[in-house]
Protein backbone atom coordinates (compact mmCIF):
# COMPACT_ATOMS: atom_id res chain seq x y z
CA UNK A 1 0.00 0.00 0.00
CA UNK A 2 2.64 2.47 0.91
CA UNK A 3 4.51 1.47 -1.97
CA UNK A 4 1.77 1.97 -4.59
CA UNK A 5 1.05 5.74 -2.79
CA UNK A 6 4.71 6.43 -3.49
CA UNK A 7 4.10 5.50 -6.95
CA UNK A 8 1.04 6.90 -7.61
CA UNK A 9 2.44 10.27 -5.96
CA UNK A 10 5.49 9.72 -8.04
CA UNK A 11 3.25 9.36 -11.22
CA UNK A 12 1.10 12.44 -10.59
CA UNK A 13 4.30 14.97 -10.03
CA UNK A 14 5.79 13.09 -13.50
CA UNK A 15 2.37 13.80 -15.09
CA UNK A 16 2.22 17.31 -13.96
CA UNK A 17 5.75 17.75 -14.88
CA UNK A 18 5.51 16.63 -17.96
CA UNK A 19 2.11 18.97 -18.17
CA UNK A 20 4.24 21.89 -17.52
CA UNK A 21 7.04 20.80 -19.85
CA UNK A 22 4.51 20.39 -22.87
CA UNK A 23 3.25 23.79 -21.85
CA UNK A 24 6.87 25.15 -21.96
CA UNK A 25 7.91 23.99 -25.18
CA UNK A 26 4.20 24.65 -26.93
CA UNK A 27 4.61 28.53 -25.68
CA UNK A 28 8.34 28.36 -26.78
CA UNK A 29 7.68 26.88 -30.67
CA UNK A 30 4.55 28.81 -31.01
CA UNK A 31 6.15 32.10 -30.20
CA UNK A 32 9.20 30.84 -33.31
CA UNK A 33 6.83 29.62 -35.58
CA UNK A 34 5.01 33.54 -35.15
CA UNK A 35 8.61 35.10 -35.31
CA UNK A 36 8.73 32.87 -38.72
CA UNK A 37 5.20 33.97 -40.37
CA UNK A 38 6.69 37.65 -40.24
CA UNK A 39 9.47 37.20 -42.04
CA UNK A 40 9.54 38.62 -45.29
CA UNK A 41 8.85 37.48 -48.58
CA UNK A 42 11.64 36.41 -51.21
CA UNK A 43 9.06 36.54 -53.98
CA UNK A 44 8.18 40.35 -53.63
CA UNK A 45 9.36 42.22 -56.31
CA UNK A 46 10.61 46.20 -56.11
CA UNK A 47 8.33 48.76 -57.20
CA UNK A 48 4.59 48.78 -57.24
CA UNK A 49 1.56 46.51 -58.30
CA UNK A 50 0.88 46.83 -61.91
CA UNK A 51 -2.94 48.57 -62.37
CA UNK A 52 -2.43 51.71 -60.49
CA UNK A 53 -3.69 55.19 -61.97
CA UNK A 54 -0.81 57.90 -62.45
CA UNK A 55 -2.38 59.91 -59.80
CA UNK A 56 -2.24 56.91 -57.28
CA UNK A 57 1.25 56.48 -58.01
CA UNK A 58 2.19 60.19 -57.56
CA UNK A 59 0.33 59.79 -54.71
CA UNK A 60 2.67 56.89 -53.47
CA UNK A 61 5.68 58.76 -54.39
CA UNK A 62 4.77 61.97 -52.66
CA UNK A 63 3.98 59.97 -49.22
CA UNK A 64 7.29 58.16 -49.80
CA UNK A 65 9.13 61.53 -49.95
CA UNK A 66 7.09 62.71 -46.94
CA UNK A 67 8.34 59.53 -44.96
CA UNK A 68 11.87 60.53 -45.84
CA UNK A 69 12.09 63.77 -44.53
CA UNK A 70 13.82 63.11 -41.30
CA UNK A 71 15.41 65.67 -38.72
CA UNK A 72 19.09 65.31 -37.17
CA UNK A 73 19.89 67.24 -34.28
CA UNK A 74 23.53 67.61 -32.70
CA UNK A 75 25.99 70.64 -31.14
CA UNK A 76 28.39 72.09 -33.74
CA UNK A 77 31.04 72.31 -31.24
CA UNK A 78 30.82 70.44 -28.33
CA UNK A 79 33.27 71.23 -25.52
CA UNK A 80 34.71 67.51 -24.28
CA UNK A 81 36.00 67.91 -20.20
CA UNK A 82 38.97 65.99 -19.25
CA UNK A 83 40.59 65.37 -22.50
CA UNK A 84 37.51 63.73 -23.78
CA UNK A 85 35.86 61.77 -20.55
CA UNK A 86 32.99 63.83 -21.34
CA UNK A 87 31.30 66.42 -23.43
CA UNK A 88 28.33 67.37 -24.50
CA UNK A 89 27.15 65.96 -28.20
CA UNK A 90 23.34 66.61 -28.10
CA UNK A 91 22.35 63.95 -30.20
CA UNK A 92 18.76 64.37 -30.95
CA UNK A 93 16.60 61.79 -32.93
CA UNK A 94 12.89 63.61 -32.55
CA UNK A 95 9.72 61.56 -32.00
CA UNK A 96 8.34 62.96 -35.58
CA UNK A 97 10.95 60.94 -37.16
CA UNK A 98 10.65 57.44 -38.69
CA UNK A 99 14.51 56.60 -38.82
CA UNK A 100 16.82 55.28 -36.32
CA UNK A 101 20.25 56.85 -36.20
CA UNK A 102 23.63 55.34 -35.50
CA UNK A 103 26.06 58.20 -35.20
CA UNK A 104 30.00 58.03 -35.42
CA UNK A 105 32.66 60.65 -34.96
CA UNK A 106 35.33 60.63 -36.83
CA UNK A 107 38.99 63.05 -37.20
CA UNK A 108 38.92 65.18 -40.41
CA UNK A 109 42.75 64.71 -40.58
CA UNK A 110 42.79 60.88 -39.82
CA UNK A 111 39.20 59.52 -40.17
CA UNK A 112 39.57 58.01 -37.27
CA UNK A 113 36.41 57.18 -35.45
CA UNK A 114 36.20 58.79 -32.05
CA UNK A 115 32.83 57.69 -30.20
CA UNK A 116 30.35 55.57 -32.18
CA UNK A 117 26.54 55.30 -30.81
CA UNK A 118 24.20 52.47 -31.14
CA UNK A 119 20.97 52.79 -32.61
CA UNK A 120 19.16 56.11 -31.60
CA UNK A 121 15.49 55.57 -31.93
CA UNK A 122 13.09 58.12 -33.02
CA UNK A 123 12.30 60.33 -29.62
CA UNK A 124 15.28 59.18 -27.80
CA UNK A 125 18.59 61.61 -27.68
CA UNK A 126 22.02 61.21 -26.16
CA UNK A 127 23.14 64.00 -24.37
CA UNK A 128 26.80 63.42 -22.97
CA UNK A 129 29.44 61.11 -24.59
CA UNK A 130 32.63 59.90 -23.82
CA UNK A 131 35.55 60.03 -26.36
CA UNK A 132 37.18 56.25 -27.04
CA UNK A 133 40.82 58.29 -26.94
CA UNK A 134 42.35 60.67 -24.79
CA UNK A 135 42.87 63.89 -26.37
CA UNK A 136 45.49 67.17 -25.85
CA UNK A 137 43.82 69.83 -24.75
CA UNK A 138 42.83 71.74 -27.97
CA UNK A 139 40.50 72.17 -31.16
CA UNK A 140 40.26 69.44 -33.33
CA UNK A 141 38.05 69.34 -36.60
CA UNK A 142 35.75 66.25 -36.90
CA UNK A 143 32.38 64.87 -39.14
CA UNK A 144 29.66 63.36 -37.16
CA UNK A 145 28.30 60.84 -39.71
CA UNK A 146 24.88 60.16 -38.91
CA UNK A 147 23.46 56.91 -40.83
CA UNK A 148 19.79 56.36 -40.78
CA UNK A 149 17.90 53.04 -40.64
CA UNK A 150 14.11 51.73 -40.68
CA UNK A 151 14.57 48.11 -39.14
CA UNK A 152 11.01 47.45 -39.89
CA UNK A 153 12.09 47.46 -43.32
CA UNK A 154 15.44 46.48 -43.97
CA UNK A 155 19.24 46.49 -41.95
CA UNK A 156 20.36 48.44 -44.80
CA UNK A 157 21.11 51.89 -44.04
CA UNK A 158 19.06 54.31 -45.64
CA UNK A 159 20.71 57.17 -46.07
CA UNK A 160 23.50 59.52 -44.52
CA UNK A 161 23.87 62.91 -42.90
CA UNK A 162 27.43 64.54 -42.27
CA UNK A 163 27.50 67.34 -40.02
CA UNK A 164 31.15 69.09 -40.15
CA UNK A 165 31.95 70.05 -35.70
CA UNK A 166 34.72 71.46 -34.17
CA UNK A 167 35.68 69.41 -30.94
CA UNK A 168 36.95 71.48 -27.73
CA UNK A 169 38.96 69.38 -25.71
CA UNK A 170 39.89 70.86 -22.10
CA UNK A 171 42.24 69.10 -19.96
CA UNK A 172 40.20 69.97 -16.88
CA UNK A 173 36.48 70.41 -16.30
CA UNK A 174 33.93 71.87 -17.56
CA UNK A 175 30.03 70.48 -16.65
CA UNK B 1 -12.50 6.53 6.66
CA UNK B 2 -8.63 5.77 7.97
CA UNK B 3 -8.39 5.19 4.31
CA UNK B 4 -9.99 7.97 3.05
CA UNK B 5 -8.44 10.34 5.23
CA UNK B 6 -5.03 9.29 3.73
CA UNK B 7 -6.49 9.57 0.52
CA UNK B 8 -7.22 13.10 0.78
CA UNK B 9 -3.99 14.30 2.60
CA UNK B 10 -2.48 12.55 -0.36
CA UNK B 11 -4.68 14.50 -2.99
CA UNK B 12 -4.04 17.15 -1.01
CA UNK B 13 -0.27 16.76 -1.08
CA UNK B 14 0.12 15.90 -4.84
CA UNK B 15 -1.90 18.82 -5.52
CA UNK B 16 0.41 21.57 -3.89
CA UNK B 17 3.49 19.75 -5.32
CA UNK B 18 1.91 19.75 -8.35
CA UNK B 19 1.48 23.57 -8.11
CA UNK B 20 4.69 24.15 -6.82
CA UNK B 21 5.90 22.48 -10.27
CA UNK B 22 3.63 24.50 -12.05
CA UNK B 23 5.17 27.70 -10.42
CA UNK B 24 8.44 26.54 -11.25
CA UNK B 25 7.78 25.83 -14.84
CA UNK B 26 6.32 28.94 -14.98
CA UNK B 27 8.89 30.79 -13.39
CA UNK B 28 11.89 29.35 -15.69
CA UNK B 29 9.59 30.46 -18.64
CA UNK B 30 9.14 33.75 -17.29
CA UNK B 31 12.90 33.85 -16.89
CA UNK B 32 13.34 32.76 -20.63
CA UNK B 33 11.03 35.33 -22.23
CA UNK B 34 12.73 38.07 -19.97
CA UNK B 35 16.02 37.05 -21.52
CA UNK B 36 15.02 37.49 -25.07
CA UNK B 37 13.98 40.76 -24.73
CA UNK B 38 15.23 43.03 -26.68
CA UNK B 39 16.89 45.91 -25.24
CA UNK B 40 16.37 49.81 -25.85
CA UNK B 41 18.99 52.04 -27.42
CA UNK B 42 22.48 50.83 -26.32
CA UNK B 43 23.77 53.97 -25.75
CA UNK B 44 24.14 55.80 -22.38
CA UNK B 45 21.21 58.67 -21.12
CA UNK B 46 22.74 60.39 -18.30
CA UNK B 47 20.69 62.39 -16.09
CA UNK B 48 22.11 65.37 -15.12
CA UNK B 49 21.36 68.84 -13.38
CA UNK B 50 19.25 70.39 -16.25
CA UNK B 51 21.54 72.82 -17.50
CA UNK B 52 20.96 74.85 -20.84
CA UNK B 53 23.54 74.52 -23.68
CA UNK B 54 25.64 77.41 -24.51
CA UNK B 55 27.18 75.87 -27.48
CA UNK B 56 25.88 75.76 -31.40
CA UNK B 57 23.70 73.23 -31.71
CA UNK B 58 22.42 72.41 -35.54
CA UNK B 59 19.39 71.11 -36.46
CA UNK B 60 18.17 70.57 -39.91
CA UNK B 61 15.32 68.81 -41.80
CA UNK B 62 16.40 67.16 -45.08
CA UNK B 63 14.34 64.61 -47.75
CA UNK B 64 16.70 61.29 -47.47
CA UNK B 65 14.96 60.09 -50.57
CA UNK B 66 13.09 61.05 -53.93
CA UNK B 67 11.12 59.23 -56.15
CA UNK B 68 9.67 59.00 -59.56
CA UNK B 69 7.78 56.92 -61.99
CA UNK B 70 8.19 56.55 -65.88
CA UNK B 71 4.79 55.51 -67.81
CA UNK B 72 6.42 52.62 -69.53
CA UNK B 73 4.91 51.00 -73.01
CA UNK B 74 5.01 47.92 -74.47
CA UNK B 75 3.74 49.37 -77.50
CA UNK B 76 7.14 49.63 -80.08
CA UNK B 77 5.69 52.29 -81.42
CA UNK B 78 6.20 54.32 -78.52
CA UNK B 79 9.60 55.79 -79.16
CA UNK B 80 9.22 58.88 -77.11
CA UNK B 81 12.58 60.57 -75.35
CA UNK B 82 11.07 59.99 -70.88
CA UNK B 83 10.01 63.58 -69.90
CA UNK B 84 7.76 65.39 -67.98
CA UNK B 85 7.00 67.23 -71.41
CA UNK B 86 6.05 64.04 -72.87
CA UNK B 87 3.68 63.28 -70.21
CA UNK B 88 5.55 59.85 -69.45
CA UNK B 89 7.68 60.79 -66.18
CA UNK B 90 5.54 61.06 -62.75
CA UNK B 91 7.22 63.59 -60.34
CA UNK B 92 5.76 63.72 -56.55
CA UNK B 93 3.94 66.68 -57.12
CA UNK B 94 2.06 66.15 -60.34
CA UNK B 95 -1.57 66.81 -59.69
CA UNK B 96 -4.20 65.85 -61.60
CA UNK B 97 -6.40 68.58 -63.05
CA UNK B 98 -9.93 67.45 -63.99
CA UNK B 99 -11.00 68.53 -67.93
CA UNK B 100 -13.88 66.78 -68.28
CA UNK B 101 -15.58 66.29 -64.68
CA UNK B 102 -17.96 63.17 -64.41
CA UNK B 103 -21.80 64.22 -64.69
CA UNK B 104 -25.43 62.92 -64.52
CA UNK B 105 -25.36 62.03 -68.54
CA UNK B 106 -22.74 59.16 -68.01
CA UNK B 107 -20.36 60.70 -69.20
CA UNK B 108 -16.46 59.88 -67.79
CA UNK B 109 -14.44 62.49 -65.82
CA UNK B 110 -11.42 62.91 -68.09
CA UNK B 111 -8.05 63.57 -66.32
CA UNK B 112 -5.30 65.74 -67.84
CA UNK B 113 -2.01 65.54 -65.56
CA UNK B 114 -0.94 68.95 -64.96
CA UNK B 115 2.14 70.38 -63.10
CA UNK B 116 1.07 72.94 -60.73
CA UNK B 117 4.28 74.63 -59.67
CA UNK B 118 6.81 72.07 -60.44
CA UNK B 119 7.93 69.54 -58.04
CA UNK B 120 9.76 71.01 -54.80
CA UNK B 121 10.89 70.22 -50.81
CA UNK B 122 10.95 71.48 -48.60
CA UNK B 123 14.16 71.79 -46.37
CA UNK B 124 14.53 73.34 -42.54
CA UNK B 125 16.82 74.99 -40.10
CA UNK B 126 16.50 75.20 -36.93
CA UNK B 127 19.65 75.61 -35.68
CA UNK B 128 20.76 77.92 -33.17
CA UNK B 129 24.29 79.54 -31.35
CA UNK B 130 25.14 81.50 -28.43
CA UNK B 131 27.72 84.59 -29.01
CA UNK B 132 30.90 84.33 -26.77
CA UNK B 133 30.47 87.27 -24.55
CA UNK B 134 26.81 85.57 -23.30
CA UNK B 135 28.11 82.23 -23.11
CA UNK B 136 28.60 82.24 -19.51
CA UNK B 137 24.97 83.80 -18.50
CA UNK B 138 22.82 81.03 -17.22
CA UNK B 139 20.52 81.80 -19.73
CA UNK B 140 22.32 83.02 -22.39
CA UNK B 141 20.85 84.43 -25.55
CA UNK B 142 20.43 81.91 -28.46
CA UNK B 143 20.60 82.84 -32.12
CA UNK B 144 19.58 82.07 -35.26
CA UNK B 145 22.54 80.06 -36.92
CA UNK B 146 22.69 79.57 -40.84
CA UNK B 147 24.05 76.37 -42.29
CA UNK B 148 24.84 75.47 -45.84
CA UNK B 149 23.95 72.12 -46.97
CA UNK B 150 25.66 70.20 -50.06
CA UNK B 151 23.72 66.66 -51.49
CA UNK B 152 25.50 64.00 -52.89
CA UNK B 153 23.98 60.24 -54.65
CA UNK B 154 25.94 57.45 -54.17
CA UNK B 155 27.56 56.93 -57.97
CA UNK B 156 27.44 53.36 -57.93
CA UNK B 157 24.42 50.96 -57.47
CA UNK B 158 24.29 47.55 -57.94
CA UNK B 159 22.37 46.17 -60.84
CA UNK B 160 21.73 42.62 -59.68
CA UNK B 161 18.67 40.98 -58.01
CA UNK B 162 14.89 41.57 -59.52
CA UNK B 163 14.44 45.14 -58.59
CA UNK B 164 16.88 46.32 -61.53
CA UNK B 165 18.45 49.28 -59.83
CA UNK B 166 18.76 52.46 -61.50
CA UNK B 167 22.05 54.21 -62.14
CA UNK B 168 22.61 57.81 -61.42
CA UNK B 169 24.55 59.89 -63.92
CA UNK B 170 26.51 63.09 -64.32
CA UNK B 171 25.54 64.14 -67.10
CA UNK B 172 22.14 64.53 -68.86
CA UNK B 173 21.07 60.95 -69.85
CA UNK B 174 17.85 61.97 -71.87
CA UNK B 175 17.69 61.36 -75.38
CA UNK B 176 16.87 63.98 -77.59
CA UNK B 177 14.31 62.31 -79.50
CA UNK B 178 16.39 61.92 -83.05
CA UNK B 179 16.01 58.95 -85.11
CA UNK B 180 19.85 58.98 -85.74
CA UNK B 181 20.51 58.53 -81.96
CA UNK B 182 18.05 55.89 -81.13
CA UNK B 183 20.79 53.16 -80.56
CA UNK B 184 22.80 55.52 -78.39
CA UNK B 185 19.82 56.61 -76.47
CA UNK B 186 18.72 53.06 -75.47
CA UNK B 187 22.29 52.83 -73.43
CA UNK B 188 20.87 54.87 -71.13
CA UNK B 189 18.02 53.04 -70.32
CA UNK B 190 17.49 53.34 -66.34
CA UNK B 191 20.41 56.42 -66.25
CA UNK B 192 18.61 59.23 -64.39
CA UNK B 193 20.54 62.28 -63.17
CA UNK B 194 18.70 64.65 -60.19
CA UNK B 195 18.73 68.14 -60.03
CA UNK B 196 17.91 70.38 -56.61
CA UNK B 197 17.18 73.69 -56.98
CA UNK B 198 18.40 73.92 -60.80
CA UNK B 199 21.91 72.57 -59.62
CA UNK B 200 22.78 68.80 -60.58
CA UNK B 201 24.37 66.29 -58.83
CA UNK B 202 26.69 66.28 -61.91
CA UNK B 203 30.17 66.72 -59.89
CA UNK B 204 32.16 62.90 -59.41
CA UNK B 205 34.30 62.69 -56.60
CA UNK B 206 34.93 60.91 -53.41
CA UNK B 207 34.20 61.19 -50.01
CA UNK B 208 36.85 62.04 -47.81
CA UNK B 209 35.57 60.85 -44.67
CA UNK B 210 33.44 57.54 -44.58
CA UNK B 211 34.96 54.17 -46.16
CA UNK B 212 31.88 52.51 -46.77
CA UNK B 213 30.53 55.47 -49.49
CA UNK B 214 33.61 56.16 -51.72
CA UNK B 215 32.13 57.39 -55.30
CA UNK B 216 29.16 59.52 -55.20
CA UNK B 217 27.95 62.44 -57.52
CA UNK B 218 28.00 65.68 -55.64
CA UNK B 219 25.12 69.01 -56.60
CA UNK B 220 27.31 71.33 -58.34
CA UNK B 221 27.38 73.76 -55.42
CA UNK B 222 26.47 74.36 -51.84
CA UNK B 223 22.33 75.06 -50.89
CA UNK B 224 22.59 77.89 -48.30
CA UNK B 225 19.96 78.02 -45.55
CA UNK B 226 18.89 81.37 -43.71
CA UNK B 227 18.95 81.41 -40.11
CA UNK B 228 16.15 80.69 -38.16
CA UNK B 229 14.37 84.17 -37.84
CA UNK B 230 13.81 86.17 -34.76
CA UNK B 231 14.90 83.59 -32.15
CA UNK B 232 14.67 85.75 -29.13
CA UNK B 233 10.98 86.07 -29.90
CA UNK B 234 9.93 82.86 -31.14
CA UNK B 235 11.64 81.32 -28.95
CA UNK B 236 13.84 77.57 -28.79
CA UNK B 237 13.65 74.26 -27.51
CA UNK B 238 15.87 73.56 -24.41
CA UNK B 239 18.21 71.38 -26.51
CA UNK B 240 19.01 74.76 -28.39
CA UNK B 241 17.31 74.39 -31.12
CA UNK B 242 14.83 77.43 -32.72
CA UNK B 243 10.98 76.92 -32.32
CA UNK B 244 10.37 78.58 -35.78
CA UNK B 245 12.94 77.32 -38.34
CA UNK B 246 13.90 78.91 -42.07
CA UNK B 247 12.48 77.15 -44.86
CA UNK B 248 13.52 77.01 -47.87
CA UNK B 249 11.74 74.95 -50.91
CA UNK B 250 13.52 73.97 -53.35
CA UNK B 251 12.80 72.71 -56.75
CA UNK B 252 13.56 68.60 -58.20
CA UNK B 253 13.80 67.60 -61.78
CA UNK B 254 14.73 64.52 -62.65
CA UNK B 255 16.20 63.62 -66.17
CA UNK B 256 16.05 60.15 -67.63
CA UNK B 257 17.30 58.55 -69.87
CA UNK B 258 16.16 55.47 -72.34
CA UNK B 259 12.87 55.21 -74.57
CA UNK B 260 9.41 54.87 -73.52
CA UNK B 261 9.19 51.66 -74.85
CA UNK B 262 11.90 49.83 -73.12
CA UNK B 263 10.43 50.67 -69.79
CA UNK B 264 8.08 47.72 -69.83
CA UNK B 265 7.59 46.51 -66.03
CA UNK B 266 6.23 47.92 -63.62
CA UNK B 267 9.80 47.00 -61.35
CA UNK B 268 11.68 48.95 -64.16
CA UNK B 269 9.41 51.99 -64.05
CA UNK B 270 9.55 53.18 -60.78
CA UNK B 271 12.69 54.78 -58.43
CA UNK B 272 12.76 55.96 -54.97
CA UNK B 273 16.81 57.03 -54.63
CA UNK B 274 18.66 57.80 -51.50
CA UNK B 275 19.66 61.38 -51.42
CA UNK B 276 22.84 61.78 -48.81
CA UNK B 277 23.93 65.12 -47.15
CA UNK B 278 26.41 67.33 -45.89
CA UNK B 279 25.90 69.88 -43.24
CA UNK B 280 28.23 73.49 -42.79
CA UNK B 281 27.25 75.06 -40.00
CA UNK B 282 28.16 78.70 -40.82
CA UNK B 283 28.79 81.92 -38.70
CA UNK B 284 26.05 84.41 -36.78
CA UNK B 285 26.53 87.31 -38.25
CA UNK B 286 28.31 90.40 -37.41
CA UNK B 287 26.89 92.29 -34.88
CA UNK B 288 26.26 95.91 -36.35
CA UNK B 289 26.63 99.16 -34.34
CA UNK B 290 23.58 101.05 -34.14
Amino acid sequence: MTKSKKLHTLIILLLLALIGIGAGIYYQMTRESNLSRLARDELALGGMLPGKSEQEIADLLGAKIAEGMVDIGIAAEPVFERNGKKGRLGIENIAANRYSFQVELKLDETGEVIYQSGLIDPGYYVEFVELNKTFQAGDYRATAVISTYSLDETEDRISEINVKILLHVMDGTFY
Amino acid sequence: MNDRKQWRQWKTKAVMKGIVIILICTGFLCFSVLAEEESGPTSNVWLDVIQMPTQAQISVTVPLSYGFAVIGSVNSNDKNPVSKENGNLLLPNVRVVVTTPSGTSGVNAEYAIQTVSGSSIPIRNYSTDVRDEYADEELPLREGLPVEVKPYMVAFQDSSGPTHHWQPASADPTWDGTAGTEDAAKLNFKKFQMLLDNLAFSVAGQKSIDSTVKDVFWLEDFIALDAPPNVVDYGYTSAGTAQVPSEKYISVQVRVGGIQNQYKQVEESVKVGAIYWEVIPGELPAVTEP
